[in-house]
């Protein structure tokens, strides 16, 4: 009983030390991280959406999408397509909107960007598993994958694959991000009229 | 007394006895013969550019080895062609327009890496060509997945053509704009070696008839393919046609033919061969099916190849004359000796 | 403690990764870039070192039974502060090393040094060991990455140089071309590259073991034949 009560003891020292540094650590690292964390969400977003706001102020307002009572999965162009996060421009110049479909070879997580018209203002492909070479060219820094971006910019809620610059042996991943674009542009629909 | 002793002279001729003139280099000799109605259709469709990557292939692959082997201190094998059969067969699996350091590098990776360093021709776990194919999928996308128009084009309209192969087409919901004639005589887009359903099968039928392959593998391979496509259907069209497309294009006949039937990477009994070939039939129909390639053959022969040693070891004989019942009665014989024992002991 | 001698073990003739073939799998996932490679290199280096003068220091009062135990705690709590240092000071290496930060705590090289040799030296050579063999891991890692590279996509120090910026800590060095990458065979990039890659770079150790063995029997059996003669 005395050694198990000595081996316990031990055991709660050492761990009681280690969490205590662990603590000071954290406490210096947080801030940071967590501005980090934000600057890179701002940073995707603005990609797709640039908002004029004044320096320091906060760029993007996150919509609580469980306020809403409409469904956050879309189907669009026969995919189905989870809406992950929204937010509206500051300066009421559109929306963000985080969308996640499946791709080639996993999942794909894309942010696209609708005016207030409903129009597409830009796409960017923040987390992707595709082959390198074929579906990883939609979010890649080629010509290729500026070009194929650049052409959904303006197209609305009822975009097909035949309106967009597919990409050619990418075509379940040209598909996905179309249903996902234009998913994405149905939700701010819907969203704006529950208002 | 006889002081001249005789010497008696035993002399025996060292194997093999009975000389049937059938060694690797006349097998090579015939698989190659059997390819080239293949080549032809490729030089016909697609012009010289064909011979020039056959040739680097080739050339790269004999060098390869001649190489390798001299580095390591080994004997010359180039003598038996089988480096100049994986190059000819990596070269038939590419587009004709690939630039000539793409089969110089899958040549490089199939007989160094593959063949090689495993032990040289019969120890090879994989077959060479398709896993050099395979090396070159994963690492020249674009390179690999771009086809060109062929120079003879059959029922299709000259600008409804475009380079999508027919898998291709069938996996992405196109419209098939080429018949089963085309298919059957090679006037479609494809690899060098796949256009050419007729070829192929005259080059198979002649490795055949020559006893080089066996039936089993070829027909189980193709008719697994051919029962699964008919009973789940696809693509929008009737399921025979559908059956007919899928036995016709791709790879399907090269590979059965003459990738699968590799003596290395398959196995040695006859019931394990035509599980090997259904097993290749049902992987490549799975690939087809669930895959986001358009093209399964490469990927499910190169599966098979790793289970060939298995699917061996299950269908093996234990001994030569020696029956089914023997086996059992034995079996009973110990079971009752055992129990014998066990009450001799209590 | 013998300095020299821990490290040509270190390095060589006892390499964590090479010979005694262990902490594989980050290696073989991550060393497709320079940054990757010696980031993650280092980061080991660092924690190795730190849990084994820790554990060298505490061995005396840790009792058998739950000593596994004491090791993962310690382990965990180096990994956890690396961890957290490198979220706020160099993000971008954190995002592109992903998990295999956290999995550090199961690499088998840290718990094996301490297992195998901390809790029976004392700090001073714990302290070496640890740099010695975090060096060996390292210089393992950055010798696949360079091949990885450039063989996969023509280019050298992707990631942490760039010919404009000079050294970058924010993983957005281009590195220097040295052919067009459309000649790389980007499956060297990929994980099968890394089995491959590791596979030729364990034959290559062993061969040049064996061939320094050779040569030592040959020098020994030299030196019989001389004091025989003599």
């Amino acid at each position: 009983m005395n050694k198990i009560l000595k081996l316990a003891l031990v055991l709660f020292l050492i761990c009681a030390i280690v969490a205590g540094i662990l603590g000071v650590v954290d406490l210096v690292t947080r801030d940071r991280i967590k501005e980090y964390q934000t600057n890179k969400t701002n940073r995707a977003r603005a990609a797709v959406l640039e908002v004029k706001v004044p320096e320091g102020e906060e760029q993007y307002v996150d919509i609580d999408l469980k306020a809403l009572n409409i469904p956050t999965t879309v189907t669009a162009n026969g995919q189905d397509v989870e809406i992950l996060s929204a937010a509206q421009a500051a300066d009421a110049s559109g929306y963000v909107v985080e969308t996640k479909f499946s791709g080639a070879q996993g999942s794909i997580v894309m942010i696209v960007g609708v005016s207030n018209d409903f129009t597409c203002t830009g796409i960017s492909i923040t987390q992707h598993s595709e082959t390198p070479g074929l579906g990883a060219v939609a979010a890649g820094d080629t010509q290729k994958g500026r070009d194929f971006r650049a052409s959904f910019e303006g197209v609305d809620g009822s975009v097909q694959l035949k309106d967009i610059d597919a990409m050619s042996g990418a075509t379940i991943t040209s598909k996905g991000v179309t249903a996902a674009t234009a998913a994405a542009i149905q939700f701010v629909e819907a969203m704006v009229a529950a208002k | 007394m006889n002081e001249k002793k005789e010497r008696i002279i035993l002399d025996v001729a060292y194997q093999p006895q009975v000389r049937t003139g059938t060694d690797t280099r006349r097998l090579m000799l015939n698989v190659i013969l059997a390819l080239l109605p293949a080549v032809g259709v490729a030089v016909w469709q697609f012009g010289l550019n064909t011979l020039v990557v056959i040739a680097a292939s080739v050339l790269s692959a004999v060098f390869f080895e001649w190489a390798m082997r001299k580095l390591r201190k080994q004997s010359n094998t180039i003598g038996d062609l089988s480096a100049v059969v994986t190059g000819l067969l990596l070269a038939l699996t590419l587009s004709p327009f690939v630039p000539w350091w793409v089969p110089v590098i899958g040549s490089f990776f199939a007989i160094v890496v593959v063949k090689q360093l495993y032990g040289g021709i019969g120890k090879n776990f994989l077959n060479p060509a398709l896993a050099g194919r395979a090396f070159l999928l994963a690492s020249y996308t674009t390179l690999m997945a771009t086809f060109n128009t062929p120079a003879h084009t059959g029922s299709a309209a000259i600008d409804a053509i475009t380079t999508a192969t027919p898998l291709n087409l069938m996996k992405n919901g196109g419209e098939m704009v080429y018949s089963l004639k085309d298919m059957f005589l090679g006037l479609i887009p494809g690899a060098m070696g796949e256009i050419s359903a007729l070829a192929l099968l005259i080059g198979g039928l002649y490795l055949i008839l020559r006893k080089v392959i066996s039936w089993r593998i070829p027909v189980s391979y193709i008719g697994t393919v051919a029962l699964l496509t008919l009973i789940f259907g696809g693509a929008g069209m009737s399921r025979v046609d559908f059956m007919l497309y899928n036995v016709l294009g791709g790879g399907l006949l090269l590979g059965a033919f003459f990738m699968a039937t590799d003596y290395a990477t398959s196995p040695v009994t006859l019931k394990g061969q035509l599980l090997y070939g259904a097993g290749c039939g049902a992987i490549t129909v799975l690939i087809r099916y669930f895959g986001s390639n358009a093209e399964g053959v490469s990927y499910a022969i190169l599966l098979m190849n790793l289970c060939a040693w298995a699917i061996d070891k299950g269908f093996h004989r234990h001994q030569f004359g020696v029956s089914k019942e023997d086996i059992a009665e034995e079996k009973a014989a110990k079971k009752a000796e055992k129990k014998a024992a066990k009450e001799a002991a209590k | 403690m013998n300095f020299k001698r821990q490290l040509k073990e270190g390095v060589i003739t006892n390499n964590p990764i090479l010979v005694q073939q262990l902490g594989m799998c980050a290696t073989m996932a991550i060393t497709t870039s320079l940054f990757n490679g010696l980031g993650m290199g280092l980061s080991v280096l660092i924690i190795l070192t730190c849990c084994n003068v820790a554990v060298s220091a505490v061995r005396k009062f840790i009792p058998d039974e739950i000593r596994l135990a004491i090791f993962v705690v310690i382990i965990a709590g180096f990994v956890t502060i690396v961890d957290l240092l490198l979220q706020a000071f160099i993000p971008a290496l954190s995002e592109s090393l992903g998990v295999f930060i956290p999995l550090i705590v199961v690499n088998c090289i840290i718990i094996g040094r301490a297992e195998a040799f901390c809790q029976k030296n004392p700090i001073g050579p714990s302290f070496v060991d640890g740099i010695t063999q975090g060096l060996g891991y390292t210089v393992v890692l950055v010798i696949m990455c360079v091949i990885r590279e450039l063989l996969g996509s023509g280019r050298f120090g992707g990631g942490l140089i760039d010919l404009a910026k000079g050294i970058t800590l924010d993983g957005t060095g281009e590195g220097i071309q040295i052919f067009n990458s459309d000649f790389g065979a980007s499956i060297l990039t990929l994980p099968v590259g890394g089995f491959l890659t590791l596979g030729f770079l364990f034959a290559a150790m062993q061969a040049a073991l064996k061939k320094a063995a050779k040569k030592k029997e040959a020098a020994a059996k030299n030196t019989e034949k001389e004091d025989e003669a003599a």
